[in-house]
């Protein structure tokens, strides 16, 4: 009666190609994304000062207007954006998504609408699985729009990132429970983050009405958004010591290059908000708002 | 732990407010030349004993470690003592050799009694405001301290308390050990207990030793005689401001 | 090798009564009621709820793994022959020392609040000193310092020859009964109540038992990650807090 089963590693013997059973009207789509620095690694930290290195380019006056922590001291780096159709994934689906950032390149990926988890006509289950490696000083800077689950679906949202040792990254995840005023559908959205091979940051968040327990006062209670952020940064100058920005928001840190933050909140504007609370404690080079947040602060 | 030997730990107990942080306070004052202390403090609510032990400053900080004990003090020495156990010895491990652990209890009732497993001995400190019911009930926080102390006897005059006395609660209470009644404003008797009553018992005896010759205590433990009691007037310790304990 | 009395060490393990220091922590409900995120009965069944499956679900797993892990083959009569002067690695095996290691991180990772990573190191090693004195055994003679509580319980469920489900039932019971007990202290309940709402968790007590069982074979790597946000921040506004009756 009780549905422990998780699409990755439920239980012995679950080999995740059943979990990629697609529905009638399943789709399988994969895409890949790679990127690779062109001569060399790009200027150490020292001579690129935070949020406002002179670009070689010249192009830095206008970066740095459009401020992009991490990404604006490249002046190769990489910026892609990802839309969906209408809706998806939708029921059945199942998507795959490889990303690669070459040592010494910086990647942004952004999004440019929500997605939106549908149930399909079958209401089969879907899964999204996305897999990133950031090479040895690479930077990935990954910002996706919430994931929402519409009433009925049945989502599974897995992304590993793989960091080399000196890697950088920033990864925000935003998942909320149904459209205004919808019941939400089920999902279970789980972020592994290593360094080394070595676990830095793993959660996963079972949310919906076949999760027991997930409204719980020792879960998400009744919020409707739950949200994350990990920033690894090999250079550090991130907070040492917890900070609890509000009772539903907090920089957990897992160690001196590495900060969780966590938020919950009633919904998804209220979640980005707390998160981007978060952010501005942080400081430089994420006091500001940064060019791709969608909600003013 | 891993030569064997430790110090003598002495717990003290007693309800809320009768001057177990005081007593302490004191034994710390008088002895801290003469010996290496360190002090557990049991708290119902966080760490206050602890800081306001800090704030007389009566040890070095880092001496003073608080233990939470789960809105349940009594547990944290009788039933369940790993929190503290491991609490003393991770100090006498941080700042060996100690000759002597004081672990304070929360305030608690007069059922508060130290396990043999943490303590080598036990004081129980009861107060004369606390009424004359206090020393009448007696129960096995005053029937089995190896020294019971009764303290601000200098109220007693203005307190209806008419029955607690070393005398007469020896005598109602016959299990009960040594009684120091502490008037006076003097930390005489109570300093003196673990030299002076110890050496003229074998329990005292072991109970300190000078530095001269470490006390280093094997971990055997030995049948106790009865406890004395103490009654003395406590000498006035300034406890700080709320606002001091909150910096 | 499964000793007749599991039954009797199990009852025993379970009892609240067991001096390993878990009666001084809530499991953050007195955080979630300061917060006025528990004030009733009903509250206090979905916190219990939302921790069995999911801190306590992921710590079961854990403690199944590490079990796992201290194999039979390994770590009981043949270790206590090892020399005293030998490391923790050397009597434990290298090799099953690195495994615990790893285990003990995969665990941490999927912990992020530092509050519940310095607690379950806490409650690890106040389990690991009573369970000693309990319970001479070379294998929790030699079991390395420092773990966290979970990774404890397993190495204790080999030792005490209890099964995988057995252990990981230990687990989850504790980490409900902590918190039940925890709020007739806390909250103006009567304690039939608080007893009322772990017995309505039976079903699925046992049945997350069954399930943390099954991820005995599963790498460390693969365990289960089930966050419990609101946990993490009781925690932490919990240590921040120096009003307070327990010490989680």
């Amino acid at each position: 009666m009780f549905d422990y089963s998780h699409p990755e590693n439920r239980s012995p013997g679950t080999s995740s190609a059943e979990v990629k059973a697609n529905g009638p009207s399943g789709m399988t789509c994969r895409a890949s994304v790679a990127t690779e620095a062109p001569w060399r690694r790009p200027p150490p930290a020292e001579h690129a000062c935070r949020a406002c290195a002179p670009s070689p380019t010249g192009a830095a006056t206008h970066r740095r207007q459009r401020h992009e922590p991490y990404i604006d001291r490249d002046p190769n780096a990489a910026r892609i954006a990802l839309t969906s159709g209408a809706a998806g994934p939708l029921g059945g689906d199942h998507y795959r998504f490889d990303v690669s950032v070459g040592d010494g390149s910086s990647l942004l990926i952004r999004e440019v609408s929500a997605t939106l988890v549908l149930p399909g006509v079958h209401g089969h289950p879907s899964l999204l699985e996305s897999h990133a490696h950031v090479g040895e000083a690479a930077t990935l800077v990954w910002v996706p729009e919430p994931v929402i689950a519409a009433n009925g679906c049945r989502h599974t949202h897995t992304v590993d990132i793989d960091l080399a040792a000196d890697a950088r990254l920033f990864y925000r995840e935003e998942l909320v429970l149904g459209r205004h005023g919808e019941d939400p559908g089920d999902l279970s959205s789980a972020l592994t983050v290593r360094r080394g091979g070595a676990p830095l940051s793993i959660q996963r968040f079972d949310l919906g009405p076949n999760s027991l327990g997930f409204d719980s006062p020792a879960v998400a209670g009744r919020g409707q958004g739950v949200g994350s952020i990990v920033i690894v940064d090999p250079e550090g100058g991130l907070p040492a010591e917890t900070v609890v920005i509000d009772p539903q928001t907090a920089i957990l840190p897992v160690d001196d290059t590495c900060v969780q933050i966590t938020a919950v909140g009633a919904d998804a504007l209220a979640l980005r908000k707390r998160l981007d609370a978060a952010l501005t404690h942080i400081g430089e080079p994420w006091g500001r708002e940064p060019v791709w947040s969608a909600v003013p602060r | 732990m891993s030569t064997g030997k430790r110090a003598l730990r002495l717990g003290i107990a007693g309800p809320v407010g009768t001057g177990k942080s005081s007593s302490i306070a004191n034994i710390c004052t008088a002895l801290a030349q003469e010996f290496r202390i360190g002090v557990i403090t049991n708290d119902i609510y966080t760490d206050e004993d602890a800081r306001f032990l800090k704030a007389a400053g009566v040890l070095p900080d880092e001496r003073i470690r608080a233990v939470e004990t789960g809105a349940c003090p009594h547990t944290a020495i009788r039933d369940d003592v790993s929190m503290n156990l491991l609490a003393v010895e991770a100090l006498e491990e941080d700042f060996d050799p100690l000759d002597i652990v004081l672990i304070e209890s929360g305030g608690d009732n007069l059922t508060a009694t130290f396990s043999p497993a943490l303590v080598d001995a036990q004081l129980f400190v009861l107060d004369v405001a606390g009424g004359g019911d206090v020393a009448r009930k007696g129960g096995p926080g005053i029937g089995r301290a190896d020294l019971l102390i009764i303290n601000k006897i200098d109220l007693g005059r203005t307190s209806m308390s008419t029955s607690i006395s070393c005398s007469r609660t020896r005598r109602r209470h016959a299990r009960a050990g040594p009684c120091s009644e502490s008037p006076a404003r003097s930390p005489k008797p109570l300093t003196h207990w673990p030299i002076g009553s110890a050496r003229s018992t074998p329990v005292s005896s072991k109970v300190i030793t000078p530095r001269s010759t470490p006390a280093r205590w094997p971990r055997t433990s030995t049948p106790r005689k009865k406890a004395k009691a103490i009654c003395t007037p406590m000498p006035k310790v300034e406890k700080p401001t709320s606002t001091e304990l909150s910096r | 090798m499964t000793r007749s009395t599991s039954r009797a060490t199990l009852l025993m393990l379970g009892d609240g009564r067991l001096p390993s220091g878990g009666y001084a922590h809530s499991g953050g409900l007195e955080q979630a009621i300061r917060q006025g995120w528990v004030t009733d009965v009903s509250d206090l069944k979905d916190f219990l709820r939302g921790r069995l499956h999911t801190t306590g679900l992921m710590n079961a797993a854990f403690a199944v793994s590490a079990r796992r892990l201290l194999g039979e083959n390994h770590a009981t009569a043949e270790v206590g022959d090892r020399p005293a002067d030998t490391t923790v690695d050397e009597k434990l095996g290298n090799e099953i020392a690195q495994s615990l290691a790893d285990l003990d991180a995969e665990l941490c990772a999927r912990t992020p609040a530092p509050a519940l990573r310095t607690t379950g190191e806490w409650l690890g090693t106040l389990m690991l000193r009573s369970m000693q004195r309990i319970h001479p055994h070379p294998l929790l003679e030699n079991l390395p310092k420092g773990l966290q509580q979970p990774l404890v319980y397993g190495a204790i469920g080999r030792a005490l020859g209890l099964g995988a489900a057995e252990t990981a039932a230990v687990v989850l019971h504790e980490a409900v009964t902590g918190p039940a007990t925890a709020a007739v202290k806390l909250m103006s309940i009567d304690p039939f109540q608080a007893h009322g709402a772990i017995l309505c968790l039976g079903e699925e007590l046992d049945v997350a038992a069954e399930a943390a069982a099954d991820y005995e074979l599963t790498p460390a790597r693969d365990l289960p990650a089930l966050s419990s946000p609101l946990s993490d921040f009781a925690a932490e506004m919990h240590v921040k807090d120096h009003v307070r009756l327990f010490a989680s």
